[in-house]
């Protein structure tokens, strides 16, 4: 993984309307202790991750975004490997900030994403 | 000469009879209610007259009941029964008001049983029941007609409840019919059969299409394709257990706009539990039903409709975007807080603030501070 490494967000269904993608896919739910899952994309391409995570970990997914690892990191967002899950598991982690920051940082790469486009529409 | 006589004073309660007026269509309730009075008129006079075969000429026709005015309180139609030719102008003379007299006494002891929870059949047939399929359909939650008014323990009110009781009390009724309002998408409609087929969350019905509807709903089946809806209002058919299965009429139809608030938060009614990596919430009805419920009287529609998404945590969060701000509104249910947020994403500049969505000062905060940021003049 590297700065240019892109980091890929796979968006559930109900999480775009009318083209529309929520910012919500870019910060992590309560109980997801602060960290967003993503996928390493260096390690998978989005076909291989899309293919995994609705075949595999059998979740719904319509496509995947993705920001990369300088773009979190201009965020003052840490990126790291957590090959726990699965070998191409990686999190941006917001650990230690407050809703507000949460917020506006999810807000920020949920743009840097939207600019990028989709890397796959299912 | 025409003889009058004060016969039924029933008291229409609920916030839209107030400053006694009656909406016009509460007036097909009681045009229900007289064909019902007429029909057990008739049945008194032949239990009454067992060697008659059937009802004496002049007995329907010379009678009427008209509304002679409206007293306050919150209204009360003064019902009057009007003898076309008085007793002893025919061949057979016959004093009607009896009978019209024992058939009101019988619905009001009907409809006082009814709300008791008591057997009904004692005072009215089957047949007779089946009126009030009609009478009382346009009453809506938290209304009543009141029969009995003058009796302030038992005014035998016939409410939504006790109008379904006695609809069903029929043996022979298989459901009852309700007023609707309905959104959903239009996937076929036929002109040759006049008929058409509405895609709701987890149901599909049929309903019929009056030529006035006709364009509105062919509109609908091309725009259905794309995901648009429609608001459809009219006589909705349900089965004795409350599961809508038809329309039976359609009185007004008309285009969603494709942001609307509450086809979108219908969506969210068909999440199933874990809907979100294994873990998301599903948001309670009855709250989506608030919500929609909420926009509907809390929202400016001068404001655009907000982008909606269900949130794992079975809330809602509501996004705007207005220029450099990106707005959202993160709803708690069922505890209806909400938190705002909006980040300048060219200047940093951000701000939140908790809102209680069950005040209504709240709701002014959010559309004044929304109005502000995308220019829009309240």
């Amino acid at each position: 993984m590297n700065s240019q490494t892109l980091l890929l967000r796979q968006i559930h269904p109900t999480f775009v309307q009318q083209g529309r993608v929520t910012s919500q896919a870019f910060r992590p739910t309560p109980k997801d202790e602060m960290k967003l899952s993503v996928y390493d994309g260096d390690q998978m391409t989005p076909e291989k991750a899309f293919e995994h995570f609705t075949s595999v970990l059998q979740q719904q997914s319509v496509g995947e975004l993705a920001v990369t690892v300088s773009e979190c990191e201009s965020l003052d967002l840490k990126v790291e490997a957590d090959p726990e899950p699965f070998p191409e598991h990686a999190i941006i982690d917001f650990t230690g900030l407050g809703r507000k920051d949460v917020e506006s940082k999810g807000k920020k790469l949920k743009s840097i994403a939207d600019a990028r486009g989709w890397l796959l529409q299912a | 000469m025409p003889e009058s006589i004060e016969f039924l004073s029933p008291r229409l309660v609920g916030n839209r009879f107030d400053q006694h007026s009656i909406p016009l269509e509460v007036l097909k309730d009681l045009a229900a209610l007289e064909e019902l009075i007429v029909e057990v008129a008739k049945w008194h006079y032949l239990r009454s007259n067992k060697d008659r075969k059937r009802i004496p000429k002049g007995f329907v026709d010379q009678v009427s009941l008209k509304i002679t005015g409206i007293n306050e309180g919150s209204a009360i139609p003064l019902i009057a029964l009007t003898i076309a030719s008085a007793v002893g102008d025919t061949l057979f003379p016959m004093d009607q008001r009896e009978y019209f007299e024992r058939a009101r006494d019988s619905i009001i002891a009907a409809v006082d049983a009814a709300e008791r929870n008591l057997p009904v059949n004692e005072f009215l047939t089957d047949s007779h029941l089946a009126y009030f399929d009609r009478i009382g359909r346009s009453l809506r939650e938290g209304e009543s007609l009141e029969l009995n008014a003058a009796n302030r323990e038992r005014p035998a009110r016939l409410n939504r409840s006790t109008r379904k009781y006695l609809t069903l009390a029929a043996a022979s009724a298989e459901g009852y019919t309700d007023e609707v309002s309905l959104r959903g998408i239009v996937t076929e409609a036929s002109v040759r059969k006049n008929s058409f087929e509405l895609q709701m969350p987890g149901l599909v019905i049929r309903g019929p299409i009056s030529p006035e509807h006709m364009e509105t709903i062919l509109d609908a089946l091309k725009k259905g394709t794309a995901g648009v809806g429609v608001s459809v209002q009219g006589i909705g058919r349900f089965s004795r257990k409350g599961q809508l299965s038809s329309l039976e009429s359609l009185e007004h139809v008309s285009m969603l706009d494709p942001m609307d608030v509450g086809a979108r938060l219908d969506e969210f009614r068909l999440l199933r539990k874990g809907w979100f990596e294994g873990r998301g919430i599903v948001p309670p009805a009855s709250e989506l039903d608030w919500l929609t419920d909420a926009f509907d009287a809390n929202y400016s529609v001068a404001l655009p409709s907000p982008y909606l998404f269900p949130t794992a945590d079975g809330g809602v969060l509501a996004e705007w975007t207005a220029g450099p701000w990106e707005i959202s509104l993160d709803i708690e249910l069922p505890g209806r807080k909400a938190y705002w947020h909006a980040l300048n994403e060219q200047t940093d500049d951000d701000n939140e603030r908790e809102l209680d969505l069950r005040q209504t000062s709240d709701w002014k905060w959010l559309s004044g501070a929304l109005a502000k940021l995308l220019g829009v003049n309240l």
